[in-house]
């Protein structure tokens, strides 16, 4: 039996057209992961920084994972919005980070929204987020299996 | 000691070492040797033992001695206590010394092999290893697969199997030896040598570091292409082209193309020989068939055998047939093409037919051929003779059949013809043998050669010459010159883009195209597709004859390894020509009428390769399998079967099968079973990919725990419940690391719960009704709490940022004027104490401050004498003052009562001095711990402490008795009494953080032994008003070390059906109250029961009590008033902060409350409030603050122009200028119409004038600008009242007495209880006297009867009204009266109960509690 904490926050963002931006993010897992406690998707407050680029939320996440097995490692997305003065919210970008939390883009739409897509992703790179994670009590024979993959 | 043993050994060795001398000269230790010790405790016991005779101890026994004499060196050094204090006993003495143990070698192996079992490593007779009477079974030997053992030394082979021998087990296989899996070892070690470790390494295996390189193509690339050198290669090999007919072929052409694909039909047919293999096997079938036929005379086996060679027969036939065919069109194209040439005069082919005799030997050739159709007529002979019999014995069966229906037919007639007969069987022709013979020669004859013929072997060369150009006609001419004119070259098209193209060449007069080049093309998509385009060029205009498609390769295809392919292809271009040559798709014919006419479409033949190229350490620069585009999809089964034999890229079924075969795999070996398997299903014809979809189809494998393990799990589970907040683990600080820690006990009272959520106890509730309700409570009580844990996690700013406040010039102006401010330390100012949150306490930091100030009128004792007998008016109704008194007995009130008080709570009990008279001051500070429930010091677990301070105040009474048996000693006896109580719950104390005043005891209506005395000395002004009120007093202060933060009320906002323009006045309204006056309470809207903001006025109505009480006063209505108050008080009590754990009020309506039987102060009043209206009473619900109770709702009444103040949990009434009404702030009067809020100088009720009408004393909610909607009352239109059934009641009764009883001899576990019938039933009697009265006070009559009935006895004791909600609270309340704990040895108990009914399951219940001391 393991166990993984994932303790982190999503720090902020910057980039996009407009600085009033809040996120919406989610933990996705496999089948073979059992959440243990903590909140595995939320949203973020609205951030409108009057000084300087970066919108920041500074939003804990902590969450705590069982498994079974090793397939299907939590993923995170990432969904930035901005909220206009009327209260209007528009989705400005979002994506994924993969299972070693290592960046990667996302879309794999048409081509009409791929392009707003890769604009979105581009601003999203500048979303900044940072995670860590303990792993307890791995099982043995698997040690190396999942050193392989926190190591990065 | 020790040290001084091996020292001794050492020296006795030799010499010292450098140590060891050291140590001796440093050390200290007794330089007493061994044996002079031994000698002397020898000596020691010697003595002993004289000294135990002479002494002459008859004590010590004998075999002690016996023990000393035999084992003399384990017994005790020390037999006596006398010898252990001898003075001048040294160390020595308590020492026992003794060699080490040595135990020989030999014996110790004796003692071992006792012991231990050691196996022999004989080898093990296989009989003995096997079952009896059971021979070994080599499964190799049978051909089965066994793998092959790992290697184990015999020895230990036979160690082992001797050890389980032993053991008895059932280990061995059927071979006799031990059952093993084959060996696991792989014979090749997988990672390559690394000898040299100092040395260079091999470059071959120099490892190479490589940036991380991220994939630099999308998803339609090749993934996992990190290198980007090694970007893979196919090898297009174009060699060349060959048209089977081109537009310019000409007539000769034709029928040479013709003539090579019949020649070369001809030559695959002759190098697979069909039709000698059929022969060969039908010559072995008709041997094997005849054998068959001599040993067996039985048909019936044999038919099928002969059913399939008479398919080979025919399959052997039309070979021939197909042979001979052949090689008749062979010459006939031949002669065609001899018959053009001839025709035409020239020559365009060069081919050439030669046809090769070979003759054969006539004689024989002609017997056998002779045999030959002799064998085959008597075969068919005896077939059509079978098959005749087969249809005559059918056509019996079924003549059998008509006949019958004939008959049946015969006799119904007479009933109409029912159905038409079935025609009469045919009988079968009798076959004609003579026929076959003749049929089977002319077959023979078509189809072989006939006998004696020689055998044609045709050869074709192209050895004909050409007949040159010059000699030819100008047609001819035309069309070779049109063939040199034209080129072709082929482009090459990957993924439909053009890649790469051929050089041009120029077309031959054999219409063959050498092209000869190969091209490497480097990619980086998947293959999806490769094509060549044939272009024919004449002159600058290039036109497209054809394109072929080539198969992308597999990855195992890679270049060399591969033969070149032929791929036709075909274009059906129309092309026409007037010169010779014949065009495409055009109708020609080659007979001389013109019939038979055929149009041949441009066709031919590319020869060419595709194959993955090789890189240059001999990789082949394939992808690898999985970026495969098809064959992946084929399941798991399909990818595992062929990666784990290491044959990976073996995609084609046919190739595996031959593998299969060329490896010879064994079937048998497990290692294989996946793959044959997987042969045998792919030789079935039916591989299908599964016709699920799984996205992690290796979970399971990789799988290391299973989900019932996780689930079973006790951490997870707790860490799960905490998460969810439940109540029994939402406090849980630490969950142990390690399963092992995780108690099932846990566990314990969670699953208590949840199992008997379903089941309604009736048994504890005494009561059924109230079991339900209970039960109903409970639900929603959940689902509020619910409601409310969701609403905790709705955060605002402030929750989370804590931001202090920066002070402004005007406080800190305050602040320095302060310091100037002269000092007065006889004026003490009360300083504002610092709050706490309540996350940051822990166990111990509480606790409950209690100060007790003083009491008044506290009764006091009576004396015991038979002589006084004090006269006592009772004082009906409104309070009065007593009006005589006895002077007689004031003379001895103040020393008759020792009063003391005892506080309570959370089982911790403290008392105060004890003090004396009826007026005592005790001004003490009672600090009681507070823990809270499972250490959770959160707003909402402290809201819900159930926890009630008890303050009880007894009078201390002494008994001196004089014990007959001592005669003259005097013991002195201290017994309590309990005289009354005051109950604050811990709630009201958290909410209000200090509660402060004088507070009216409950004391019982009757105390027996005692009497309530006026006190005549007391000359304070202060007793002019509290004489007002009758009753014992108590003043305290009680708060909380240190200050908690109350909690504050959720905010979230409820469903409501109110009007938005309501909703938002009644919130300014609150708004502005809040602001100018901040410590009254206002209320405007509540929450209903089902979650519903309503406006408060819609609660009240007037609704009817029930008609039982306004029964008992037919003739004045007014009188009924106290008795509808009190039934309203009996209805239990139960704080919605308590019960709902959070500071959220639910108001239920007067028809729920009633039902329920159980609401807080807002329930009581309303439904008091809604009785006064119907008995036509100007009354009005008062919400304001009262002590203890903080906030609650008061009823206020206007009668004869006096106002008075109802407390609805007690049924009390109070005089507006009482002073010791619990009132202690209005905040606003409500009735049906409307709502007033308090803007008055003062809040207390003495000082407020309730004349509503003055708006410049009361503001109203609806005024003129914002008048009153019309809003309808949400309380039914009557109440509906059950009456209650006495007999429920008398049994409830019983029940309670009879557990009272058992409970209070319980609580005396060391003495014996001892009941007083005789007073029981006396007692009995007042009770339902008291109820009657309704406890305002007592006929003095029956004490006295009771006084003078029971004589000599001392009597203390009273009577107890209680609600009835359960039975805990009763005993509870039993319990803090300490009526047990009287001492005396004989003592006598009376106890009585009397339950009086009320409509609706109210009940009264009143308990009569007396001991009785006989003096």
């Amino acid at each position: 039996m393991a166990e993984l904490h994932i303790i982190g926050q999503i720090i902020g963002a910057s980039g996009f057209p407009e600085k009033t931006l809040f996120c919406k993010w989610g933990i996705h897992t496999g089948e073979a992961w059992r959440l243990l406690s903590g909140l595995k998707e939320g949203q973020t407050q609205v951030d409108s920084p009057q000084i300087g680029d970066i919108a920041y939320w500074s939003h804990p996440i902590d969450l705590h994972y069982a498994t079974k097995g090793l397939q299907g490692w939590p993923k995170i997305h990432l969904e930035v919005w901005h909220q206009d003065s009327f209260g209007r919210c528009q989705l400005y970008g979002y994506g994924f980070l993969g299972d070693d939390f290592d960046e990667k883009e996302g879309g794999r739409e048409t081509e009409k929204q791929s392009e707003i897509l890769l604009t979105a992703a581009r601003h999203l790179n500048s979303a900044q987020f940072t995670c860590s994670c303990v792993i307890q009590r791995i099982m043995q024979h698997v040690y190396r299996a999942v050193n392989i993959h926190t190591s990065i | 000691m020790y040290l001084f043993y091996s020292l001794q050994i050492q020296v006795g060795k030799g010499l010292p070492t450098a140590e060891e001398a050291f140590n001796f000269f440093t050390l200290n230790f007794d330089p007493d040797p061994p044996d002079v010790i031994e000698t002397s405790s020898r000596r020691r016991q010697k003595q002993r033992k004289t000294t135990d005779e002479d002494e002459e101890h008859e004590d010590v026994d004998e075999d002690i001695q016996e023990e000393n004499e035999t084992q003399s060196e384990e017994a005790p050094l020390v037999q006596t206590q006398e010898d252990l204090f001898v003075i001048d006993q040294s160390p020595q003495d308590f020492l026992e010394i003794r060699k080490a143990e040595y135990v020989g070698y030999q014996k110790l192996l004796q003692l071992q092999s006792e012991l231990l079992f050691t196996p022999s490593f004989r080898t093990v007779p296989t009989s003995i290893k096997l079952p009896e009477n059971m021979k070994p079974r080599y499964l190799e030997d049978e051909g089965l697969y066994v793998g092959e053992r790992p290697p184990v030394s015999l020895t230990n082979e036979n160690i082992l199997e001797n050890r389980i021998l032993k053991m008895e087990e059932k280990w061995f296989g059927d071979d006799g030896r031990i059952i093993a899996l084959p060996n696991p070892i792989k014979e090749s070690s997988t990672r390559p040598p690394l000898f040299h470790m100092e040395e260079a390494l091999d470059p071959a295996l120099q490892t190479v570091y490589r940036k991380a390189v991220k994939s630099k193509y999308a998803n339609l690339y090749i993934a996992g292409a990190a290198d980007p050198e090694g970007d893979y290669q196919l090898d297009v090999d174009v060699s060349g082209l060959i048209f089977s007919h081109h537009p310019l072929f000409s007539r000769e052409h034709i029928l040479g193309a013709r003539l090579a694909q019949l020649y070369d039909q001809y030559l695959t047919r002759q190098r697979n020989n069909l039709t000698g293999h059929l022969t060969d096997k039908l010559n072995g079938l008709r041997n094997a068939l005849r054998n068959m036929l001599e040993s067996h005379s039985g048909l019936n086996p044999t038919q099928c055998f002969s059913k399939y060679y008479r398919s080979t027969r025919h399959l052997r036939d039309s070979e021939q047939e197909k042979d001979r065919t052949l090689l008749k069109n062979i010459v006939k194209v031949w002669k065609e093409i001899k018959a053009l040439r001839e025709f035409q005069k020239f020559t365009n082919t060069p081919y050439k037919l030669y046809l090769r005799r070979e003759n054969v030997d006539r004689v024989s050739d002609e017997q056998d051929y002779e045999d030959e159709i002799l064998a085959e007529v008597v075969e068919l002979e005896a077939e059509t003779e079978e098959e005749y019999q087969n249809k005559l014995a059918e056509y019996k069966k079924r003549l059998e059949e008509w006949k019958l229906c004939r008959k049946k037919q015969d006799v119904s007639e007479s009933e109409g013809p029912t159905d038409e007969p079935p025609p009469k069987p045919e009988p079968p022709e009798r076959p004609d043998l003579g026929s076959i013979e003749q049929w089977v020669r002319e077959k023979a004859l078509r189809i072989r050669r006939k006998p004696g013929e020689a055998i044609l072997i045709p050869e074709l060369s192209a050895s004909a010459n050409i007949t040159a150009s010059e000699l030819c006609p100008r047609a001819e001419k035309a069309r070779r010159e049109d063939v040199a004119r034209r080129s072709l070259f082929t482009k090459i098209l990957y993924n439909d883009k053009e890649v790469s193209r051929t050089d041009s060449r120029s077309l031959n007069t054999d219409f063959r195209v050498h092209f000869g080049q190969i091209f490497n093309l480097k990619i980086v998509n998947c293959p999806q597709s490769i094509s060549l385009q044939v272009f024919e060029e004449i002159g600058s205009s290039c036109s497209l004859l054809a394109q072929v498609f080539l198969p992308v390769p597999e990855p195992s295809v890679v270049t060399g390894s591969v033969p070149l392919e032929e791929f036709e292809f075909s274009s059906n271009q129309r092309v026409m020509f007037d010169h010779e040559g014949v065009g495409s798709d055009v109708p020609l014919s080659f007979e001389a009428d013109g019939s038979n006419k055929q149009s041949l479409l441009t066709s031919g033949k590319v020869s060419c390769c595709v194959s993955w190229g090789i890189g240059d350490d001999d990789v082949p620069l394939a992808p690898p399998i999985s970026q495969q585009p098809g064959g992946v999809h084929s399941g798991k089964g399909h990818l595992d079967a062929v990666s784990y034999i290491g044959a990976s890229g073996l995609y084609d079924m046919k190739k595996i099968g031959e593998w299969a075969k060329q490896s010879r795999l064994d079937p048998n070996d497990p290692k294989n079973a996946s793959i044959m398997q997987l042969l045998k299903v792919a030789s079935s014809g039916e591989v299908t990919a599964p016709e699920y979809f799984r996205l992690e189809h290796l979970q399971e494998e990789f799988n290391f725990v299973t989900d019932e393990e996780l689930e079973k799990s006790g951490r997870f589970r707790l860490l799960k419940l905490r998460n969810q907040e439940v109540a029994e683990f939402r406090n849980y600080k630490f969950i142990p690391a390690l399963e092992r820690e995780v108690t099932d006990t846990v566990f314990q009272e969670y699953e208590k719960r949840l199992k008997e959520g379903e089941v309604i106890d009736t048994k504890e509730h005494l009561d059924s009704h109230r079991a339900l309700v209970a039960k109903y409570l409970q639900k929603i009580r959940e689902s509020v709490i619910n409601r409310f844990l969701l609403a905790k996690h709705h955060y605002l700013l402030s929750d989370l940022v804590t931001e202090e406040e920066i002070p402004t010039i005007g406080i800190l102006g305050i602040n320095l004027f302060k310091l100037a401010e002269p000092k007065r330390p006889l004026k003490p100012q009360r300083k504002e104490r610092k709050k706490v949150t309540a996350q940051n306490l822990s166990d111990g930091d509480i606790k409950l401050l209690v100060n007790i100030i003083r009491a008044y009128d506290i009764p006091v004792r009576r004396l015991q004498s038979k002589h006084l007998i004090v006269p006592f008016r009772a004082a009906l109704g409104f309070p009065t003052r007593y009006s005589t008194k006895s002077n007689l007995i004031l003379l001895y009130t103040s020393s008759r009562v020792r009063p003391f008080v005892e506080v309570s709570f959370q089982r911790t009990v403290l008392q105060t001095a004890t003090a004396d008279g009826p007026n005592p001051c005790w001004n003490e500070e009672l600090q009681l711990p507070f823990s809270a429930p499972n250490g959770d010091y959160s707003t909402a677990s402290l809201q819900s402490v159930k926890d009630e301070v008890f303050i009880n105040i007894f009078d201390e009474v002494v008994h001196e008795t004089n014990d007959k048996n001592r005669g003259k000693s005097i013991q002195t006896h201290i017994e309590k009494r309990w005289l009354g109580s005051v109950k604050i719950p811990f709630s009201t104390i958290y909410s209000q953080s200090k509660i402060e005043g004088t507070f009216k005891v409950n004391t019982p209506a009757v105390l027996l032994g005692y009497s309530k005395e006026k006190s005549h000395f007391t000359n304070s002004g202060f007793d002019i008003l509290r004489s007002l009120s009758e009753g014992t007093f108590i003043t305290l202060f009680i708060t909380v070390d240190p200050q908690l933060v109350p909690g504050e009320s959720v905010r979230e906002k409820f469903d409501t059906q109110e009007d938005e323009r309501l909703l938002q006045a009644s919130e300014r309204f609150e708004r502005d109250a809040a602001q100018r006056y901040p410590d009254r309470p206002c209320i405007t809207t509540v929450i209903d029961l089902s979650g519903k903001t309503v406006f408060i006025t819609r609660y009240i109505r007037p609704l009817s009590p029930p008609k039982e009480l306004l029964d008992e006063f037919p003739n004045n209505p007014l009188e009924a008033t106290p008795l509808v108050a009190r039934f309203v008080s009996l209805i239990p009590s139960l704080p919605d902060q308590v019960s709902l754990s959070a500071t959220c009020d639910l108001w239920s309506t007067c028809d729920q409350f009633l039902t329920l039987l159980a609401g807080d102060e807002e329930e009581h009043a309303v439904l008091l409030c809604n009785y006064f209206l119907s008995l036509g009473k100007k009354a009005w619900l008062i919400i304001g603050t009262a002590i203890p109770e903080g906030p609650t709702a008061y009823v206020l009444t206007l009668e004869q122009n006096l106002y008075l103040i109802w407390n609805p949990s007690s049924g009390q009434f109070y005089g507006q200028y009482d002073t010791f009404c619990p009132l202690q702030a209005v905040g606003c009067l409500v009735n049906a119409d409307n709502v007033w809020f308090n803007i008055q100088q003062y809040t207390s009720p003495m000082r407020v004038s309730f004349d509503i009408t003055k708006a410049n004393l009361w503001k109203p909610f609806f005024s003129r600008t914002f008048s009153h909607p019309g809003l309808s009352s949400i309380q039914p239109e009557e109440l509906v009242y059950r009456r209650t059934d006495r007999a429920a009641a008398a049994e409830l009764q019983d029940r309670i007495e009879r557990i009272l009883k058992e409970k209070i001899m319980e609580w005396r576990p060391r003495q014996p209880t001892r009941w007083n019938r005789y007073c029981t039933t006396t007692l009995k009697q007042f009770l339902p006297k008291l109820e009657l009265i309704r406890g305002q006070d007592v006929a003095e009559g029956h004490r006295h009867e009771l006084q003078s009935l029971l004589g000599d006895y001392r009597i203390s004791g009273f009577p107890l009204n209680l609600v009835f909600s359960e039975i805990r609270p009763i005993i509870e309340a039993v319990y803090s009266t300490g009526i047990h704990s009287v001492q005396a040895s004989n003592v006598e108990f009376a106890l009585a109960v009397y339950v009086h009914p009320y409509p609706n399951n109210v009940m009264s219940v009143w308990i009569y509690l007396a001991s009785l001391v006989l003096t």
